[in-house]
């Protein structure tokens, strides 16, 4: 490290190539060989061939981590204007999953490819991460019931009383909580949010905090552990996997035991 | 990615002075300017490779990381200290005991996650303080559109505490930029 010189300052002349004619940094002015594609003294690239190189090697964490943020906030901001206005109908409900799945559309078109992977078809899940998975998803249900049983205030009864209240049948709820919701959450979760905090936080980083993100995104602080334990079961499916699709599956299915539950419980 | 310039022959490696240490890159192999930090050939950073590179960036940031630590545990405090003074205060009118205590319970979840971001922080203190800085900004933008006269509640506390983290998560970013722009080309 001694020997190391500071960053910017220029070297003296060692070889016959760095004579006093030889071209300079175009950051540092430190003077670099002919045919140097990186300053040797500060590590800028020298051509634009070696700045897409830089570019794609080291991400641009700051736009990504603005991306991650985008796929928070929006979300956030339509469950707080839901609140300002007041949900008077199913159709308010739906909003905020139209709000993702827009997030998503926009995220993966932003991220490029490693976002756009999650639309392939799944690959290489062993039979520890179905292990894990049906044990992880099993968990939170009970959690969830347990909650339910032991403080109403946790159960969807409000949002199913709005369904009823509105005429619709336990079809129309199906379909809203188990396939539009998963499919337009997963997009915006562990299709964007996801993804973008992978080249910020690394693979563990990332999948906890969009798992904390997606727990707090549901308004519910009583039902955070078991949301937060599903966020990580998504997430790690989406990353074992390669695809969204299973997470969207298990998702469905988690909510539509769940939408099933509380459907009984309201109307008994 | 070495077409460029010449890998290092074995006489240039034999003739200098300590070949393994500085006299080709780590990453591609290539020659290495004697006095150069980085490999002109791939921008590999040659003293990235050294031991003391790791405590060297964390030294640099470690100040504002242990704000923002700091402050995720004094905002979890306040939750508790708040939920109490909330729980007495509804409890005292003879009111409706059941939202004194619904009251209680989620200042105490928040508290206990604010506790458990504060020990995360200690290992990933990027992730806890970005996660922190969103609850927070969840649970306030809520309280405000139940009740804007929160907004002005407590305003000092939540501007330290926004611009804590805020510098945290910056500091966070530049350790990581390090970090990544180390093992670059790799």
């Amino acid at each position: 490290m001694d020997a190391t010189p500071e960053v910017g300052a220029p070297r003296e002349p060692e070889s016959p190539e760095e004579s006093a004619n030889a071209p300079r940094c175009v950051i540092c002015f430190a003077r670099r060989r002919d045919n140097a594609r990186f300053c040797a003294a500060c590590g800028a690239p020298q051509s634009s061939e070696a700045q897409a190189e830089h570019r794609a090697q080291v991400p641009d964490l700051a736009r990504h981590l603005t991306i991650a943020g985008a796929a928070f906030a929006l979300p956030l901001a339509t469950s707080l204007v839901l609140m300002i206005v007041g949900v008077r109908d199913v159709g308010w409900l739906r909003l905020s999953e139209g709000v993702c799945l827009i997030v998503g559309a926009g995220g993966l078109a932003a991220l490029g490819a490693p976002a756009r992977a999650g639309l392939q078809l799944p690959h290489g899940l062993t039979l520890r991460g179905v292990a894990l998975t049906i044990a992880g998803t099993l968990a939170a249900l009970c959690a969830a019931a347990c909650l339910s049983a032991l403080w109403p205030l946790t159960t969807g009864d409000a949002i199913v009383q709005l369904y009823l209240e509105a005429g619709h049948g336990l079809g129309t709820a199906l379909f809203d909580f188990s396939v539009l919701a998963p499919i337009a959450e997963e997009l915006a979760f562990r299709g964007v949010l996801l993804i973008a905090l992978v080249s910020v936080l690394g693979e563990t980083g990332a999948v906890w905090t969009s798992a904390l993100l997606f727990a707090t995104l549901h308004l519910s602080p009583i039902s955070f552990a078991h949301l937060v334990l599903l966020g990580v079961v998504f997430a790690r499916l989406r990353l074992a996997t390669g695809s969204l699709y299973p997470g969207m599956l298990v998702h469905g299915v988690y909510n539509a035991i769940i939408t099933l539950y509380d459907w009984r419980g309201e109307s008994l | 990615m070495n077409d460029a310039l010449p890998p290092a022959t074995d006489a240039a490696l034999a003739s200098a002075p300590d070949p393994f240490a500085r006299a080709v890159c780590h990453g591609c192999g290539a020659a290495l300017l004697p006095s150069g930090r980085f490999c002109d050939a791939c921008g590999r950073d040659q003293a990235a490779d050294a031991a003391d590179f790791d405590v060297e960036i964390a030294a640099l940031h470690a100040p504002q990381i242990a704000k923002a630590r700091k402050w995720i545990a004094i905002t979890g405090g306040l939750y508790v200290l708040g939920g109490l003074l909330m729980f007495a205060v509804l409890s005292g009118r003879g009111g409706d005991s059941l939202t004194a205590t619904v009251t209680l319970v989620i200042n105490l979840v928040i508290a206990g996650i604010h506790g458990g971001l504060w020990a995360w922080a200690a290992r990933a203190p990027l992730a806890a303080s970005i996660v922190a800085l969103a609850i927070f900004l969840m649970v306030h933008l809520t309280n405000a559109v139940l009740d804007p006269a929160t907004i002005v509640q407590g305003i000092l506390v939540k501007i330290f505490f926004v611009a804590a983290l805020w510098q945290g998560i910056r500091a966070g970013l530049e350790v990581r930029k390090l970090e990544l722009g180390r093992g670059r080309h790799t």
